[in-house]
């Protein structure tokens, strides 16, 4: 075989083992993960490169800071469900608990006594210019023994949204 | 290939006779008519696969539903590897300028195949995910550009390296307090840094007489004459003279980066003498303009603490409880939320506390806002007339006004008084600091009578150091046979005349200054019209014959 083509096949090889390393990375929670319900109180921006998605703030993503958590430490928030099926903040932890519910973190800021973690799931994105309900939304994500999750899908009181797209036209 | 003269000289020793010149020249016109050709077609396939990334960029964009996520991925994937086997194909069939393109845009679909997947599982849009997707990107591209042999995917791949260091380094930065000083200076490592990687990279590519090796070349130089740009401004050489090793701005990253940049060069450069000794004095030349930077950026100190603005403190730049309290009676700060806020009605976020609100302030509960009792609140003129009795309300033409003449409050004038009494210590540093409750900005001045010799003089000898580090530059360009370094040269040149004159422009004030900068800017302009073509016409016929040659 030419040179060209085993450098060809060499750099496909090497494209496809990063992009299906990176897709099972965030397909592997989903597969294997358990399920939680998270509060939510989203906002709606646009990526250029990715296009609309709603900013999801969580009632985790700002918590008390009484264990003295620094900026970019990693913290591990346990969580217990709820009467209504919500998982809310139960414990926090610098250790990965080895059993139950909990969700890994990153401390993006701390103010005084508070501080902000970011999940990795603060963001959802959806098609152009459909239209979301941007109150009483809860979100189901499924975490891994790791910590690592992902979000699934959207509930709007409580049931899977429905979402209203707008009709296309190829000018739109 | 040989160009017109060599042959007239070769005809002239009669080495040949005039019938092989004849065809020669025949011969060399037809084959640089048809590289010519070929480079526009080149160009205009590029252009080509530039247009279908931008087009699928906006399709992902658009994020429709109802196409399942595993199709959108299969899709992108599969154009990814059909975009790099058709590109080898075109190659083998002498297609060059469609492969080109077509190995640009299979480096592209791999990019936007990133951003596919990313979108699918709703990944972060914070900074450090886009450096996440462009560390991914531009290391598998910078091997396809070996790989494939393609100069646009390195091209692209240098572009998206740099996008990535300057992102990765403000993500460390990101919860700084505002520390200008430290983050120009940074700025410059990291240009310096890169353009040091780029020609270890360029010296071991030219050892080896490889084609990429004017590449590495042309981004090198592109690196120096930033930082040199930079280093050409009046204004930042009394910002960067302020610059302390313990700066926050010095990250982890920023230390790695230059580590590993500073590695790079030294392999680059020891495999160059190695392999070709006579690349030693290239390596020196280069060494010798590092120092010259060096000393450019240290010999700043000399003008440290001497241009600068001698501001009041504000609560926001106070970042402790104790200091806060310190100068809550002058300053009317209060320790909020783990900051420092001027006292204001907006710091109460709920009507018990709005209401409560003691001392000068008058603050009212207002659609679900805490702010000051004004007139200008009131929309109706029966709530107008009810306001309070010391606000002196009227409802005049539709609107809620005040018929009290304005007297300053205790606040006000205090802030007045401490702005004044700052103000004198302006461009004095030590002398700023010294005084309770004034903070310094270096380089923030707009009193430019008031600049010291010192920062004068770096400036004036920056300047000309800059306009002979271009001329040098474009004598390399012509060296080394590449037109892209000497147009390069010419246009920073160009930009650099533009930016002082602007500079001139923004300096001098006044009827005359402005006539006569006017009549020298249009004069310049026009020698420049006839000036600059004709000189680079000639610098390129030059730099032609030297790549013809090489070739």
């Amino acid at each position: 075989m030419k040179k060209e083509y085993i450098r060809l096949i060499a750099i496909i090889l090497i494209i496809l083992f990063i992009l299906i390393s990176f897709i099972i990375y965030n397909q592997l929670p989903l597969l294997i993960g358990k399920k939680i319900i998270l509060a939510t109180n989203p906002v709606d921006p646009f990526d250029p490169f990715r296009g609309q998605y709603m900013n999801i703030n969580y009632e985790i993503s700002t918590l008390e800071n009484t264990q003295k958590f620094e900026i970019n430490e990693k913290v591990y928030v346990i969580l217990k469900e709820d009467e209504e099926g919500i998982f809310r903040m139960q414990d926090l932890s610098r250790n990965r608990p080895d059993e139950g519910f909990f969700i890994r973190g990153e401390v993006k800021r701390v103010y005084g006594n508070t501080m902000s973690i970011e999940y990795g799931i603060e963001q959802y994105f959806f098609e152009k210019s459909a239209k979301l309900p941007t109150i009483n939304i809860t979100i189901v994500a499924k975490v891994d023994n790791f910590g690592h999750a992902v979000l699934k899908e959207m509930l709007y009181n409580g049931k899977p949204l429905e979402i209203e797209y707008k009709e296309f036209k190829i000018t739109s | 290939m040989v160009d017109e003269n060599q042959i007239k000289e070769w005809l002239k020793q009669g080495i040949i006779n005039k019938e092989q010149a004849t065809q020669m020249l025949k011969d060399s016109t037809s084959k640089k008519n048809e590289k010519e050709s070929n480079e526009f077609f080149s160009i205009i396939a590029i252009i080509g696969a530039v247009l279908i990334l931008v087009g699928i960029a906006w399709l992902i964009a658009w994020n429709w539903d109802d196409i399942p996520d595993f199709v959108k991925v299969l899709i992108l994937i599969s154009s990814t590897i059909i975009a790099f086997t058709i590109g080898v194909i075109a190659r083998e069939k002498n297609h060059e300028g469609v492969a080109r393109a077509l190995i640009l845009l299979g480096a592209g679909l791999y990019l936007l195949s990133l951003f596919l997947i990313s979108q699918i599982y709703n990944l972060a849009t914070n900074l450090q995910h886009y450096a996440w997707i462009l560390f991914l990107s531009w290391t598998v591209i910078y091997l396809t550009a070996y790989f494939l042999d393609s100069k646009e995917n390195l091209l692209f791949s240098i572009i998206l390296f740099f996008i990535w260091v300057v992102i990765q380094y403000v993500v460390g930065t990101e919860n700084l307090i505002y520390n200008e000083e430290g983050l120009i200076i940074t700025f410059i490592l990291i240009f310096l840094s890169a353009g040091s990687l780029l020609f270890g990279l360029s010296s071991l590519h030219h050892s080896i007489q490889h084609k990429f090796t004017n590449m590495y070349r042309f981004w090198t130089v592109f690196y120096f004459l930033v930082v040199f740009y930079i280093l050409s401004f009046q204004q930042i050489l009394p910002i960067i003279s302020e610059y302390t090793f313990e700066s926050g701005a010095f990250t982890g990253f920023l230390i790695f980066f230059v580590i590993l940049c500073t590695i790079g060069f030294i392999v680059g450069i020891l495999f160059a003498t190695n392999k070709n000794p006579n690349s030693l004095k290239e390596i020196l030349s280069f060494i010798g303009i590092i120092v010259v930077l060096l000393i450019m950026i240290f010999s700043t100190k000399f003008g440290a603490g001497l241009v600068g603005t001698c501001n009041p403190l504000y609560c926001y730049n106070i970042d402790n409880a104790a200091k806060c309290n310190d100068v809550k009676e002058d300053l009317f700060c209060e320790w909020k939320n783990n900051y420092c806020m001027e006292v204001s009605c907006y710091n109460y976020n709920n009507e018990i506390e709005c209401n409560n609100v003691q001392g000068d302030l008058s603050c009212e509960w207002r659609g679900n806002y805490c702010t000051e009792t004004n007139c200008y609140n009131y929309n109706n003129e029966t709530e107008c007339n009810n306001a309070l009795e010391n606000l002196s309300c009227e409802w005049r033409d539709n609107y809620c006004i005040t018929t009290k003449n304005w007297i300053a409050t205790k606040k006000e004038i205090s802030l007045q008084q401490n702005y004044e009494r700052c103000e004198l210590y302006n461009n004095q540093k030590d002398n700023c600091l010294s005084q309770e409750n004034c903070d310094w900005n270096a380089g923030q001045n707009y009193y430019k009578s008031s600049i010291p010799l010192i920062i004068w003089f770096l400036w004036i000898v920056n300047n000309i150091i800059f306009i002979g580090f271009i001329l040098l530059i474009i004598w390399y360009g012509q060296k080394v046979g590449s037109e892209n370094i000497v147009n390069l040269g010419l246009g920073v040149f160009i930009l650099d005349i533009l930016t002082r004159y602007i500079g001139f422009w923004m300096d001098l004030q006044g009827y005359l200054a402005f006539s006569l900068l006017a009549i020298i800017g249009g004069i310049l302009l026009i020698f420049g019209a006839w000036f600059v073509p004709k000189l680079r016409r000639k610098l390129l016929e030059q730099t032609q014959q030297k790549e013809d040659n090489l070739i």
